[in-house]
């Protein structure tokens, strides 16, 4: 309406504009009149007994307390009563959709469960995969300064193999720190594993850690007790977790107490406790230990095994500051090389060419860092986005089924769009109308997810190796995701059938003429029915590829015998005793062989050295070898074979000294492949010589992930575990007879042992989750397709029950009808096969490259994934097929 | 039929319809309740009110003229009906009797 106000003061009477706006949006259309004329006389009046601002404050103020339900609440039985002419409101119309769709999906009940299973499946899949990988990306994220805290590395190169360490030597952060101003701090942490015992309570903790003062404040780890900032300051300090405290002091209050650390009982004071470190790190340390402990006089540059971080200021380019670092191995590394090595200066700066420092983001290491000596086993940006893919692929599987099914009944529905629309219906409602059937559709089956989530988090859980509860479903953000993914893949599910449905003409609809021939649609349908083929054949596939790769790894010859062999890491407790201890086994009749190493085949310990053959003019290559520390029966124990040379043996006292056995893959490395390497000498860092007496055939100490790299031999020093080789049926009589025996030589705690086969099979934990989840998936998107091929064959198979009365009639027989049924869908799932076959034998071939022992993709494992495909699909329209081929044709035809 | 009890502001509101001679919308409404009891109303509250009492029926509506003030809006004029009326004389007598039942001389003990 015109205002007819004085032009004068045009501004002086106009109420603001956004509230009138605000007022009309919320009040109901039969109140609003009244209202907002009483309102606007008000204002009217006030603003000529006021100032304008007032009165457009007062206005507004009035607004504002218009907002009640009262005022709002259209919905109200007197709405009939004030108007019986209300224009229908979109919430009105809503209203209409739900009951439409409601009444439809409940007409169509095993339609509606189909779809309702297979998008509760794709969306309780979509939820798990996005919790893995929210938790995968929240990785080391909580340091407060967590995007500026850098992990110090070094890589090694040599003989075309580069080594990264992800651990550096004592003197290298504080060097760093000390040259370059824009490292704010540095600091370091040192993973042990040692005895711990307050007063009868001892046990063996395998998380401990000796850490520089400021390492937890720089990890944002905060005090539940004792002085953040002092707590690891003092020598022979220890910080330890509320359960670590609950587990030594009960109740007790821990601060101040002692605690004995290792087979020395040295006395470790608490002056701290801590919550824990957080789950998504990539450290879990039960304890920390003052480094001060420690003290390292003149701290070197050339080693590893302090796990250095550094705290960049917030404009430091950490690009930049890693080309510095050349400066500091020139400054610091040359001369330790040189001095260690007994080389010259020139020879010197040679070996530490490829010697480079470099920095690791701490947020990337969980995801990016692949290191051998990460101080956990990390996760793989590249099963993040597998998973990821797989997640949504699975959910798109059952939007399609929803698609599918929808416009395999176009014809049932088209008389109603054709009623609609000659009632005024407008198109776009009624797309809308088939959008709200498939939300609506959706939103059931994330009520359905919710019941699915609930059942599977703890299978979940175990097959990822992660602790996520329930309560982070509840949670706002996961409730508003997946109410946001129910809704998108209800969109995305609805759109071409509404699309579709919608844009029939009236007349054609209501002659019903228009679906006498329904090959048009045949294209779309054989397409997604082919796309939900393919994705379950490449996940049969890969599910078959995992599993194979992952047996062959298990059984795979590793070049000595792990069965029936027993580690004991922890000899030393027993002192000067243990070689007593380990004669009197050798007595016992199950015994095999004994012997006195701490280092076993895929065990954590192992050394390692820079070495270079002695008086090689030609060949003076250096390369890295690792280091066993063994004795004489070390072999025999272990099954090893030497190929060439000998054994240590006792008859050359030089053996304990300067003997060395080498494996095949050092004298490959060294250059002596062709000549035999018996006699020659190596040098190691500390310009100490070598003589190699034999070469042992190469056995993967590590895990066949890994090629079997250079590993040296060497005699005695550092004993302190045992390896038993044992042949016995009663394995727990054994051991418990080895339990007695170990107190009878009254040590210094309890008897720790594991079997080497054991230990062997959590190396492939990671491939095993992987296989898993494979399975698990290819599984689900085997359902959601045939659950989404059964239903379209029921209902194609219904639209020709009278075609197959017909030719029952005319003399066809039951195989013929049932062959003729079959044929179609047979053939789209033959060309899914087809199709997926090099899709997946590409995929699977480059996820084989990872392993450095692998099997191949073979012909016959495409061709099962194949077989099963086709299986499934022919069982599945079969039913449907020989029910509606054995029907009387009499009762067929009567149909109407 | 269960009694109806009335809110305070909902017997303000009544009085003030009763008292005037003619139909009455929000506006009036508000000042007049505005004048005789010295508080402050809004529109919101005094619109509810009518509705409310409307729907119990104790007023009657209809659709009055727009005026220039009002943006060209109409009012809707609220008038008392016969049970309204006898809601208020209810209300009164009952009043009155409680009014009666106040020993005598107690105000004068208060000092009133």
């Amino acid at each position: 309406m015109a205002r007819k106000l004085p032009s004068t003061q045009p501004e002086r009477s106009s109420p603001p504009r956004w509230a009138d706006w605000l007022l009309r949006w919320f009040v109901a259309p039969h109140l609003l009149e009244y209202l907002q004329g009483d309102l606007h006389e008000l204002f009217h009046k006030r603003s000529q007994q006021v100032s304008r601002a007032q009165a457009r404050s007062e206005y507004v103020w009035a607004v504002l307390q218009c907002l009640t339900p009262f005022f709002h609440n259209s919905l109200r039985e007197r709405d009939q009563y004030y108007s019986q002419y209300l224009k229908p409101t979109n919430t009105t119309m809503l209203r209409n959709f739900l009951k439409i769709a409601w009444r439809n999906l409940m007409l169509n009940k095993a339609f509606t469960a189909i779809n309702m299973v297979g998008l509760a499946i794709g969306l309780t899949c979509f939820m798990l995969i996005a919790v893995f990988v929210d938790n995968e990306l929240s990785f080391d994220k909580y340091p407060t300064d967590a995007k500026n805290i850098y992990r110090v590395q070094v890589s090694v190169a040599g003989n075309g193999d580069v080594v990264v360490y992800p651990n550096v030597d004592a003197g290298v952060g504080k060097g760093i720190q000390g040259a370059f101003p824009e490292v704010k701090a540095s600091t370091r942490f040192m993973p042990v594993s040692d005895y711990i015992q307050y007063k009868e309570n001892q046990f063996k903790e395998a998380h401990l850690a000796f850490a520089d003062s400021n390492f937890l404040s720089l990890f944002s780890i905060s005090f539940l007790k004792g002085n953040a900032a002092r707590a690891l300051i003092a020598p022979n300090s220890i910080v330890i977790s509320k359960a670590f405290a609950q587990k030594y002091f009960g109740n007790e209050e821990p601060i101040g107490k002692s605690l004995a650390v290792g087979t020395q009982r040295t006395a470790f004071t608490v002056t701290g406790v801590i919550d824990k470190v957080p789950d998504n790190s990539h450290f879990h340390t039960d304890a920390f230990l003052s480094l001060s402990t420690h003290h390292i006089a003149n701290p070197t540059w050339s080693n590893v095994g302090f796990y250095t971080y550094l705290e960049l200021n917030d404009k430091a380019d950490p690009k930049k500051l890693e080309a510095k670092f050349p400066q500091l191995v020139a400054k610091y590394v040359v001369p330790e090389v040189q001095r260690d090595m007994g080389v010259s200066l020139a020879q010197a700066q040679k070996s530490v060419e490829t010697f480079r420092f470099s920095l690791q983001p701490l947020t990337d290491i969980h995801l990016y860092s692949n290191t051998k000596y990460e101080l956990e086993p990390n996760g793989d940006i590249k099963y993040v986005y597998i998973f990821s893919a797989l997640a949504l692929f699975i959910l798109l599987l059952a939007c399609i089924n929803f698609t599918n099914l929808s416009t395999a009944q176009a014809a049932k529905r088209s008389r109603e769009v054709g009623i609609r629309k000659v009632m005024g219906s407008i198109k776009n409602q009624i797309v809308f109308q088939f959008l709200t059937e498939s939300i609506l559709l959706t939103l059931l089956a994330m009520v359905c997810a919710y019941g699915l989530l609930f059942l599977l988090l703890p299978y979940f859980d175990q097959v990822a190796n992660k602790q996520i509860s329930f309560s982070f479903f509840l949670s706002y953000q996961s409730i508003l995701t997946l109410f946001l993914a129910s809704l998108l893949s209800g969109i995305l599910a609805g759109a071409y059938p509404a699309f579709f449905l919608s844009s029939f003409s009236i007349i054609n609809t209501l002659k019903g003429a228009f679906f006498g021939n329904s090959s048009q649609k045949k294209p779309l349908h054989s397409g997604l029915i082919v796309f939900q083929f393919s994705i379950s054949t490449i996940l049969l596939i890969a599910t078959i590829v995992v599993y194979k790769q992952l047996q062959y790894m298990q059984t795979k010859k590793l070049g000595y015998d792990k069965d029936q062999v027993i580690a004991l890491p922890d000899t030393r407790l027993l002192g000067a005793k243990q070689l007593a201890f380990k004669e009197q086994l050798a007595q016992n009749s199950h015994v095999v062989a004994a012997s006195l190493s701490r280092y076993t085949p895929g065990g954590n310990m192992m050394d390692g050295t820079q070495i270079y053959p002695k008086n090689e003019t030609s060949n003076g290559a250096e390369i890295h070898a690792n280091i066993f520390h063994v004795d004489y029966d070390y072999l025999h124990t272990l099954g090893i074979q030497v190929v060439q040379g000998r054994n240590f043996s006792r008859d050359f006292p030089t053996d304990t000294i300067s003997g060395v056995l080498i494996n095949e893959s050092a004298v490959h490395e060294l250059g002596w492949k062709g000549t035999n390497p018996i006699g020659k000498s190596v040098v190691r860092s500390g310009n100490q010589e070598f003589k190699i007496i034999g070469v042992v055939k190469d056995f993967n100490y590590v895990s066949v992930k890994q090629k079997v790299a250079p590993l040296m031999l060497l005699m005695g020093q550092n004993a302190g575990g045992m390896v038993l080789k044992i042949k016995t049926t009663d394995v727990p009589g054994f051991l418990a007879d080895l339990k007695t025996q170990w107190e009878a030589f009254s040590p210094n705690g309890p008897l720790e042992y594991h079997f080497l086969d054991e230990q062997f099979a959590t190396f492939y934990a990671s491939e095993q989750r992987t296989q898993q989840l494979f399975s698990a998936f290819a599984l689900l998107a085997v359902i959601i397709a045939s659950l989404g091929l059964f239903a379209l064959s029921a209902f194609v198979i219904e639209q020709r029950t009278k075609e197959i009365g017909i030719r029952k009639v005319m003399g066809a027989s039951v195989p013929g009808i049932v062959q003729l049924l079959v044929k179609d869908f047979v053939r789209l799932v033959f060309i899914a096969v087809v199709i997926a076959s090099p899709i997946a034998w590409y995929a699977m071939h480059h996820w084989l490259q990872d392993f450095a022992y692998r099997i191949e993709v073979e012909w016959w494992m495409l061709a099962l994934s194949g077989l099963i495909a086709l299986t499934i699909a022919l069982l599945t329209v079969s039913y449907q097929s020989i029910k509606a081929a054995l029907m009387n044709p009499v009762k067929s035809l009567r149909r109407e | 039929m269960k009694k109806t009890v009335l809110g305070e502001l909902e017997e303000l509101v009544l009085l003030v319809v009763a008292a005037s001679t003619e139909d009455v919308y929000g506006v009036p409404v508000l000042e007049e309740l505005q004048r005789q009891t010295g508080r402050s109303f809004t529109i919101s509250a005094v619109h509810t009110t009518l509705y409310r009492l409307e729907e119990k029926g104790f007023l009657a509506s209809s659709v009055g003229g727009a005026t220039a003030e009002r943006g060209g809006r109409s009012k809707r004029l609220f008038a008392l009906t016969a049970e309204g009326g006898n809601v208020l004389r209810e209300i009164q007598q009952m009043r009155t009797r409680l009014w009666q039942a106040i020993p005598e001389g107690k105000f004068q003990l208060l000092g009133l």
